[in-house]
């Protein structure tokens, strides 16, 4: 079987929390065995390295604001490459240090975290992807889905999907039911029916939750 | 007529030696200085780079800089006659009080007294202090055999030196360096030399949690205006936090064994640009250009060498399996790591 992963399911298997995503994922990645991991090259190139390096920018500034409680984290270097989502994020990760029984290892325990995580994003990309698929997603069909998606990410990895799977039959495995669904695919087609003569057969979608 | 005015090669040289007495400057410089044109000034600059007299720092198809191998300037960046002289006439006058008591003291010791002289009295705070591998220093070094006039040191400057002659006398360096590590914007060397080093000697169990403590530690303390240095630094702690929660023990020395190999070399790239960060503020701007192309030049050799040891260090790591690494399982790790989850459902 061939498995088209959404980037969150590497995120899931590498955060190792009680989580029902992250306990499914990890399950889904140890039964590997013949099936085909794949996954698209936007994701490998453009959106892990960039969401590792916000990560990153997240984990320096926690770092600084702890060592000097005075500094304003909007005027650190790398905030205004923070998504708001991030920033969200950010925020919690200096509250939860400011509930932090332990105080002064907190920072050491979010910095080991974080390179744990990092390392098992690094082993799954470099060991358990098979194969890295479409170079550049058809700027139409990307457009018409991000219409109704409404983000740029999961329209590109989307539109990827569903353009390799007319050379190799694929199912699609995410953890996200909001975006990731036959109706927004469907309404996409509808909203430019030459993409249904172009895409005839529309993958399957699998949430890892439901696995 | 013409042959009149005409220098002889000595002159030339000895004129040239004098131009570079202060610094390093390019061809071009030294050139319009001695009144020479630029192909007999490079001439005479290569003989005397074969007699071993100066030394090329900077080749580039446009330029080329020379310094004289007396320059006791660290890196003979361009600081300024009076930064030189000060700072040198300093060390000498520190060296000839200590001598005076029947002492030679080592080097380092007198640049730790030095800084403490400059911080503890009035009258001295012109001359720079900068961070570098071992801790504050000033931006020159000290050569006995160099010719330098010992700074007068007025009555409350020699009472001071005084005292500190009789705190470090009969002690070893690492006593002023550890005294040194005390104040504010140490705290990256003092955590190096109070725990990290320390463990560096011991291959058990404890040691490793220890060391992994502090490096961790370490990032912290890791000064944000070193840019340079950052993303090398980073790396490396990636790669020690991996390395030394290793489940298989003899791995787990192996790597201890490359953290230790690589520290140095991490620690020389951020120190060197600590250096260059301190010392740019006392740069003529007349000199920033000169300044920039030593600092970039240096630190981007050091760099890129340690860099490719990183890489693939870290290409060996990113292919470990991680069921083979340690993970943390205590509630506060759980509510770290679902936060990235949080992240990813957004993302």
């Amino acid at each position: 079987m061939n498995y088209f992963l959404d980037m969150c399911i590497i995120i899931f298997y590498a955060s190792d929390t009680n989580d029902v995503k992250s306990i499914k994922a990890i399950k889904f990645v140890n039964n590997k065995k013949t099936d085909k991991f794949l996954l698209c090259y936007y994701v490998t190139r453009e959106n892990m390295p960039k969401w590792i390096k916000r990560q990153n920018i997240i984990l320096k500034i926690v770092g600084t604001k702890i060592l000097n409680p005075s500094f304003e984290v909007e005027k650190m270097e790398g905030y205004e490459e923070l998504f708001s989502q991030d920033i969200i994020l950010l925020k919690k990760r200096l509250a939860q240090y400011s509930s932090s029984d332990n105080k002064p290892e907190y920072y050491l325990k979010l910095r080991k975290n974080h390179d744990l995580i990092i390392q098992k994003i690094n082993y799954f990309i470099t060991k358990l992807i098979d194969k890295e698929v479409i170079e550049k997603a058809d700027p139409e069909l990307k457009s018409a889905l991000f219409t109704f998606i409404q983000n740029n990410s999961d329209a590109i990895t989307l539109a990827s999907a569903i353009q390799y799977n007319k050379e190799e039959t694929l199912t699609i495995i995410t953890g996200d039911k909001k975006d990731w669904n036959r109706s927004n695919i469907d309404w996409a087609f509808n909203s430019k029916p030459e993409l249904v003569k172009k895409y005839p057969k529309i993958p399957e979608i699998k949430y890892i939750q439901d696995i | 007529m013409a042959n009149i005015n005409k220098k002889s090669p000595d002159e030339i040289k000895s004129e040239i030696l004098s131009q570079l007495k202060n610094g390093p400057k390019s061809t071009a410089e030294i050139s319009e200085e001695i009144g020479s044109n630029w192909l007999t000034t490079e001439k005479f600059l290569n003989e005397l780079k074969e007699a071993g007299i100066v030394f090329e720092i900077i080749s580039t198809p446009k330029m080329k800089v020379y310094k004289s191998t007396e320059d006791l300037a660290f890196y003979s960046l361009p600081f300024s006659e009076e930064i030189r002289n000060r700072s040198c006439a300093l060390l000498f006058a520190i060296a000839e009080e200590w001598r005076k008591k029947g002492i030679v003291p080592a080097r380092t010791m007198l640049q730790k007294v030095a800084i403490e002289l400059i911080e503890q009295t009035e009258g001295l705070k012109d001359i720079p202090i900068l961070r570098f591998h071992y801790g504050q220093t000033l931006a020159v070094r000290y050569e006995p055999s160099a010719k330098c006039v010992p700074l007068n040191l007025n009555e409350s400057q020699l009472k001071k030196l005084s005292e500190l002659i009789k705190e470090y006398a009969g002690k070893l360096a690492i006593h002023a360096k550890s005294k040194q590590y005390q104040k504010p914007g140490m705290e990256l060397y003092k955590e190096k030399y109070e725990n990290l080093e320390k463990s560096f000697f011991c291959f058990n169990e404890d040691n490793f949690k220890n060391i992994e403590k502090s490096l961790l530690k370490l990032s912290i303390f890791y000064p944000v205006e070193l840019k340079h240095s950052f993303p090398l630094f980073d790396k490396f702690i990636y790669c020690a936090t991996i390395l030394l929660n290793l489940k298989n023990k003899e791995l787990k020395k192996q790597g201890f064994a490359k953290i230790r190999e690589l520290f140095p070399l991490i620690w020389d790239a951020i120190t060197t640009e600590y250096f260059f960060y301190d010392a740019e503020k006392f740069i003529l701007p007349a000199k920033k250009e000169l300044f920039f192309q030593i600092r970039d030049n240096l630190i981007n050799l050091k760099l890129s060498s340690t860099l490719s040891l990183i890489l693939d260090l870290e290409s060996e790591i990113n292919s470990i399996n991680p069921t083979e690494i340690e993970t943390l399982v205590d509630k506060e790790s759980l509510e770290i790591r679902q936060l990235f989850v949080e992240g990813a459902e957004e993302g």
